[in-house]
């Protein structure tokens, strides 16, 4: 009997995924946002084997700023390093602070937000109060601010978590800045998923409220997650690259928003070196829009009002 | 009725397209005709990547572009080295006692409203400043500061056309002071306190120098128009409109597209594709700017997070570890001396290449001299320790410092990737010039707790500013570092009028501060700037504009 349950509640399961990746693969856009992510994450994996160790000033070989040929296929940079080079090295740094951040921004989001959905009350309210503190402080400028203060603190050398300090911090700064969307989406679903009659039946056998949440209304809240930790990773991206822009980026382990930065300040827009600044910028848009396709995807899946009636 | 009223929307819509399509591509269309008319209004425009907060002088250092067009300096820098680019004094001597100057004030000058420019205005200006020495107003936060005035006895026009000034000891500050010579009857009712922080000197200004300030829209740009009354001769262009730009792209587009005639400082980049332009003229010239790698000698108080920074054989060692030449060659793309000693080599009376001592760059010597200071890899783990057993991990800052050149990143990176070589290893924070400010300032004040810095400055050629870098509790000096043999050498160079016997001080000064090596001289960067030739002529052959003064804003005309 109890086997029985058990192989059709794995089939069930099967099922449900099966079907969800026919309507979710459906979506061409997902194709695409997702071909974009794998190739960027292949070249994030393995740097090294595709355009060899990361340049830098004292190994660069190359002429300044030439353009595109057959030996520098992006051309150089203004201290004559490959271009692709620095590109590919900086599609590691670019995606784990994206990644990481969101990750991080995630977990604070669906903590708060099904704390304060759960529990209500004052917990809700100072939850709320705190998201709210963080929701009208425009989260880049408080990025900025945060930013060289943090650096100043912890600013010695070394590594925490395998992370230099600059990105350590950068991705912390991201991570602690954009939650706060998260945090009330999920709030708005707790609210309305905490009445519902499982909830009341799994409190009167005597389940813990943690077990509650954990078992029970977070399987529930994947989808609206999924789908907006996708936009999440987008905006990730876009913060570190103005950061970065802006100067406070590692100088030392270049990425995408660094790379721009440079090319800024070496004057390669109104010197005719297009591929500089180009380069790094289609990077941004394109990771950019994979993952904003791959979310609108979900979202679509997901959402039974914005399924298409066949 | 409702089709038309439809179709009419539909035509609204399109016609409004088209005149936004139209209106993007006018600009573009209007350039060519647009470049043409500039030329013919005879306005001189100039470029800067600069924003000046206030016309004030004595309140801001981030003014000198404009104000200097203005103001006269009473002899300053360029009228030393040009007979031609006069300031406020005409002439100038030093009695056989070397501590009374007698300045003679041009004849019959006159401010730009008309009422006449005498030794009582300069005067007026240089006891305006001494008067505020230790009052809690003194004059020391902007271009106009006491610096040097404590050293004088007394400044007195003895008639309309002669200043004199008497200096407790033999000095050159009363020639190579830099302090621009404002009006008396403007000035003489403006409180200390007042000159120190809100006066904010308003357009238009009232000076002795060729362009006078009409027209100041912060942010946007600066309007000067002709001095009607300047000493030889109303300059023959309409005015000057100084654009106050944020980055290099769009100064080099104004260039290009003929909105800009001169830009001052582009980079390395955008000169050599300038230089390709048939109607752009590109030059380099040598400016008094210095880069340097400084080390947190501070002890106790806001020191580093080793104690080999204060051990001069370590930072000897490094200076073993670093290129000058690649550093010039990668890093400026050869605009640039390479890195010698305190001296830049615009200051031409003091440089010297100091041959016989300098290092040269060997990683396996610098490695050799580490191991025999004592900075060895003991345990085996890649990287050196300190006296103490502790692991090197030094942290370097860097940025611009404000009223310097840029410094580029690939200097850091270079640096970093050498010291990384000889088992150093070195994490860089990049900061923008005032929290550099702020980090670099005394530790007394609150500023160290950093291990390495590469940064710049750029002062005046004047022994005094060349030396200030190794000098006691100075806000230029860097490294924290003081020597009671080179305060004593500073302090005579100080006293010194003699240029030979301040010339042989200021050689030994540089010795002992090389040797000591608080600072590894990186490189002296040159100025590179472009000006079109289509529109305005008259430009400097060496250096198309002056750094120190007015030049050539006095002569340029029309083409």
């Amino acid at each position: 009997m109890t086997k029985l349950t058990a192989e059709s509640r794995r089939h069930l399961r099967t099922q449900a995924i099966k079907s969800f990746l026919r309507r979710f693969l459906g979506h061409n856009g997902a194709w695409l946002g997702l071909l974009a992510l794998a190739f960027f994450l292949v070249l994030a994996a393995m740097p090294g084997a595709l355009v060899g160790p990361l340049q830098t000033a004292i190994t660069a070989t190359g002429d300044f700023l030439i353009p595109p040929s057959t030996q520098h296929l992006l051309g150089t940079d203004e201290i004559g390093r490959d271009v692709l080079n620095l590109i590919v090295h900086g599609a590691r740094t670019s995606l784990t602070i994206a990644l990481v951040s969101t990750v991080i921004s995630l977990i604070v989001g669906i903590t708060v937000g099904m704390t304060s959905g759960y529990y209500g009350g004052r917990i809700d309210a100072w939850l709320m109060r705190t998201t709210d503190f963080f929701f009208v402080i425009p989260s880049f400028v408080l990025a900025l601010v945060i930013t060289p203060v943090v650096l100043e603190v912890i600013g010695r050398g070394g590594d925490i978590l395998g992370f230099r300090p600059s990105l350590f911090v950068i991705i912390l700064v991201i991570g602690s800045t954009s939650w706060a969307f998260v945090a009330r989406i999920v709030r708005s679903q707790t609210l309305s998923l905490r009445e519902r009659q499982f909830v009341e039946r799994a409190r009167v056998v005597g389940t813990n409220d943690l077990n509650i949440m954990v078992h029970h209304l977070l399987p529930l809240l994947v989808p609206q997650v999924a789908a907006n930790g996708a936009l999440v990773v987008a905006n990730a991206i876009y913060t570190e690259t103005a950061l970065s822009f802006l100067g406070l980026g590692d100088p030392l382990q270049p990425s995408w928003g660094t790379l721009l930065s440079l090319a800024e300040r070496a004057g390669a827009a109104s010197s005719g070196a297009w591929w500089y600044f180009g380069a790094p910028g289609l990077c941004v848009l394109i990771v950019s829009l994979g993952f904003v396709l791959v979310g609108n995807a979900l979202d679509d899946t997901f959402n039974p009002r914005r399924r298409a009636i066949p | 009725m409702r089709f038309k009223y439809t179709s009419s929307c539909a035509v609204g819509r399109r016609a409004v397209v088209k005149a936004m399509v139209f209106g993007s591509v006018a600009p573009w269309v209007m350039n060519s005709a647009a470049l043409a008319s500039s030329c013919g209004d005879r306005i001189v425009r100039v470029g800067a990547k600069l924003a000046p907060a206030s016309l004030n002088p004595f309140a801001t250092w981030s003014s000198f572009w404009p104000t200097a067009f203005t103001y006269d300096f009473l002899v300053g820098v360029d009228a030393q080295r040009h007979p031609d680019r006069r300031g406020f004094a005409k002439a100038w001597s030093v009695a056989d006692d070397k501590v009374t100057w007698t300045f003679k004030i041009w004849p019959g000058m006159k401010w730009s409203d008309g009422r006449p420019a005498t030794a009582g205005d300069a005067a007026f200006t240089y006891n305006y400043l001494r008067d505020s020495i230790g009052t809690p107003n003194e004059l020391n936060v902007g271009w106009n500061n006491t610096t040097g005035l404590e050293n004088v006895a007394s400044i007195a026009a003895i008639d309309q056309e002669t200043l004199q000034i008497v200096t407790k000891v033999p000095t050159r500050w009363p020639t190579d002071n830099v302090i621009m010579i404002v009006p008396e009857h403007i000035w003489k009712d403006v409180s200390h306190a007042a000159a120190r922080s809100t006066f904010r000197n308003g357009a238009p200004l009232i000076g002795t120098g060729p362009m006078i300030v009409s027209e100041f829209q912060q942010g946007q740009f600066v309007r000067l128009t002709p001095n009607q009354y300047f000493r030889t001769g109303q300059p023959a262009t309409a005015g000057v409109i100084l654009s106050l730009l944020n980055t290099a792209d769009s100064l080099v587009q104004g260039l290009k597209s003929g909105n800009l005639d001169y830009v001052a400082s582009v980079t390395a980049a955008q000169w050599a594709d300038l230089s390709k332009d048939p109607n752009v003229a590109v030059g380099q010239s040598r400016i008094e700017q210095r880069n340097f790698l400084a080390f947190n000698t501070a002890s106790g108080r806001g020191e580093g997070s080793t104690k080999a920074l204060q051990d001069p054989a370590f930072r000897d060692a490094i200076g073993y570890a670093i290129d000058l030449q690649t550093i010039v060659d990668r890093g400026f793309r050869g605009h640039a001396d390479a890195g010698v000693g305190l001296v830049m080599p615009a200051a031409e009376d003091y440089f010297s290449d100091l041959s016989d001592i300098r290092r040269r760059f060997d990683l396996k010597e610098a490695a050799r001299r580490l191991d025999a200071a004592g900075y060895r890899d003991a345990n085996g783990d890649g990287v050196r320790e300190d006296k103490e057993g502790k692991r090197f991990q030094l942290e370097l800052i860097t940025g611009t410092d404000s009223g310097t050149q840029e410094m580029p990143i690939a200097v850091v990176q270079l640096i970093a990737g050498w010291l990384g070589q000889i088992a150093i290893p070195v994490s860089v924070t990049q900061l923008d010039s005032g929290a550099l400010g702020s980090r670099l300032t005394a530790p007394e004040n609150g500023g160290g707790k950093w291990d390495l810095a590469v940064g710049g400055n750029w002062l005046s050629p004047a022994p005094h500013d060349i030396l200030v870098l190794g000098k006691r509790g100075d806000r230029n000096n860097r490294s924290y570092w003081s020597n009671e043999q080179f305060e004593q050498l500073l302090s005579q160079v100080d006293v010194t009028v003699d240029l030979r016997k301040s010339r042989e001080l200021v050689d030994r000064a540089v010795r002992l501060i090389y040797t000591e090596a608080p600072y590894i001289m990186l490189c002296y960067p040159l100025k590179l700037h472009a000006h079109r030739k289509d529109c305005i002529q008259g430009w400097g052959t060496e250096d198309a504009v002056s750094s120190w003064g007015y030049f050539p804003f006095d002569r340029l005309k029309a083409v």
